[in-house]
């Protein structure tokens, strides 16, 4: 075998082992929307997307599939878990790279790496014996709320979080900092004023991306929520238990009937995917014009 | 630098790809089991007239899991060779399979529907076991007797204080089951239909009896239903009635939630799921029956 047939075959070995990826995806795709689309569009999308009912097996009368409420606990919950970690996540990343000692680095570092490690059905299952009773006796309510929803989620995002902004502060370039320093500007004034405002589109990406990923989560939210299939009351009552789109094709897949039910939860399931593709798309747009901002 | 940062906030973006993969890739496979044709064991003439080439596969409700699990680990201890495979997937998904011919036998929590029924009509159903639902409070609760009629107004909304049906003045926490599930519909049958309501939005969904039993112990303003067979001393199950939910009740009809537990043949069942039928209405598999907290019904 001469070198260049032998090139030319690890060269094609490595494209196809590429395009794999791509056609999962797009296989995945074209299920999701040969399953869910006819539903969608027999139900119309937008008695769908903005329903306020969901009774899939009616006792009397008509079924019917409306995720609104699902939708604001999705986006709700999600949000919520960014409050909680995005300031805790910054602050954690920004002492990582400005403050931190080597050994303080090093433990940090490997704290995190273990936080990721923990199964998601973990954290449910601490959340449903210890933070749903903490919240029902100190807060109220019935103790399944958004806010159990958000505390669980936040902790899974942290680690992500921390290591996205941790790299964007990395990436301020050396000088700027130095620039600050020698111009007589103290340490936190250098942090607050040249290295977050440079490093901000990468926060911003990772805050994003940080959504697509509550957004998406399951397990962990499903058994804290109480996967109440209606809107919170008042609107922003956070002790209120919630149904996330996640929660929703889960609990009732095993059951679901085939015809409209099932192909409901394959509805929900391309909203779900529609709501993390455009969360993606934005967050590639801001690292986008971050890197031609730093040419 | 702004390379390699870049390749790793990539890596984050092919994380959450990947994460939506596996989704899709759940409803794919849960898609799939349901649309499989006939991969193995619907051959209905059996070979053998002794039963070590036996094979059997069973799949359906999971409140019917645990007796066939064990009446299929106890008949192939007695019958060496044999193999039977057992699955949940719920009741809904026993009819179908059983129907569509990927499994011999389907279970099923609840009675046939006429409209699965009219799908499916050479559907033949045998009863195994009968089951309770009971009606299940914290511990701590000083309500023990409810009436039908305060039962009701508790799943649909109506009655929301403790102190409307005895209690503490605190207020109640619905903990229903998710749509489809066996128990639910028991529930529904027997104390929603009569008045032709739905159980109330504002319950909290737990979709097992474990979670839902977990949920009533840990919460002193809690009210759920459980199959009477997972009824513990860490929650109290309610009169109805007057009448408590016991294995004599269910068994005479007295206590007024009761459902019975269904194997279901296509057609008339071949020998093969005829021997384990009998088992399982035999005496060793109603002892099991009576094991796993259902109720014989030889």
């Amino acid at each position: 075998m001469t070198r260049q047939t032998r090139e030319r075959m690890i060269e094609a070995l490595l494209f196809a082992s590429a395009v794999t990826a791509v056609v999962i995806v797009l296989l995945i795709m074209v299920f999701l929307f040969k399953e869910g689309a006819p539903f969608l569009i027999r139900y119309g999308i937008h008695t769908f997307c903005l329903g306020m009912e969901w009774n899939p097996i009616a006792m009397d009368g008509e079924p019917s599939y409306g995720i609104f409420p699902m939708i604001v606990g999705s986006v709700y919950i999600a949000a919520g878990s960014l409050v909680l970690a995005v300031p805790l996540g910054l602050g954690c990343a920004v002492f990582l790279v400005e403050i931190a000692p080597p050994w303080a680095q090093a433990l940090i570092r490997r704290g995190i790496e273990l936080l990721v490690g923990i199964p998601s059905v973990v954290l449910g299952f601490f959340g449903l014996v210890l933070l749903v009773p903490l919240i029902r006796e100190s807060a109220g309510g019935f103790g399944f709320s958004i806010l159990a929803g958000s505390v669980i989620l936040a902790i899974m995002a942290l680690p992500h979080i921390i290591s996205i902004s941790a790299d964007a502060i990395t990436a301020v370039p050396e000088t700027y900092k130095q620039a600050s320093l020698a111009l007589g500007a103290t340490r936190w004034h250098t942090i607050r004023n040249v290295i977050l405002p440079a490093a901000r589109s990468g926060i911003a990406a990772a805050v994003i991306l940080g959504m697509g990923n509550s957004i998406g989560e399951t397990m962990a939210v499903l058994m804290v929520t109480g996967n109440t299939p209606i809107l919170p009351e008042p609107l922003y009552d956070v002790l209120d238990p919630v149904r996330t789109l996640t929660a929703n094709i889960v609990i009732e897949m095993n059951y679901a009937a085939p015809g409209d039910h099932r192909e409901a939860l394959f509805a929900t399931g391309i909203v779900l995917f529609v709501m993390v593709a455009i969360l993606n798309a934005i967050s590639h747009r801001v690292l986008k014009s971050r890197m031609e901002a730093g040419r | 630098m702004k390379k390699i940062m870049l390749i790793k906030s990539l890596k984050r973006i092919n994380i959450l790809i990947l994460m939506l993969a596996v989704i899709s890739m759940s409803l794919l496979i849960s898609g799939c089991t349901e649309n499989t044709d006939n991969t193995a064991g619907t051959d209905n003439t059996p070979t053998d007239d002794t039963l070590t080439d036996l094979k059997l596969q069973i799949a359906g409700s999971t409140t019917v899991l645990p007796v066939v699990e064990e009446c299929a680990r106890v008949f192939m201890e007695k019958h060496p060779g044999s193999r039977i495979f057992v699955s949940g997937g719920g009741s809904s998904h026993g009819v179908k399979a059983v129907a569509d011919g990927t499994v011999d036998i389907g279970t099923a929590s609840r009675d046939l529907k006429s409209s699965e029924m009219d799908a499916h009509p050479d559907l033949v159903a045998h009863g195994i076991a009968k089951d309770g639902v009971a009606v299940i409070v914290h511990p701590s609760n000083p309500v023990t007797d409810l009436t039908m009629e305060q039962l009701q107004g508790i799943y649909t909304g109506s009655i929301t204080n403790w102190k409307d049906v005895g209690g503490t003045d605190t207020k109640i926490m619905v903990v229903t089951r998710e749509e489809g599930s066996g128990t639910r519909d028991c529930f529904e049958q027997a104390v929603m239909k009569p008045i032709k309501a739905e159980i109330t939005d504002h319950g909290i969904i737990q979709d097992s009896n474990g979670k839902t039993r977990a949920t009533v112990a840990g919460s002193a303003q809690a009210i759920g239903f459980i199959s009477l067979g997972y009824v513990n001393s860490d929650v109290s199950a309610l009169r109805l009635d007057g009448i408590e939910p016991t294995i004599e009740s269910v068994m005479d009809g007295s206590y007024a939630i009761s459902r019975t537990l269904w194997m279901i043949t296509n057609g008339n069942p071949n020998s093969e799921e005829q021997a384990f039928l009998d088992f399982v209405l035999g005496d060793e598999g109603q002892r099991i029956v009576e094991d796993v907290h259902f109720i014989p019904v030889n």
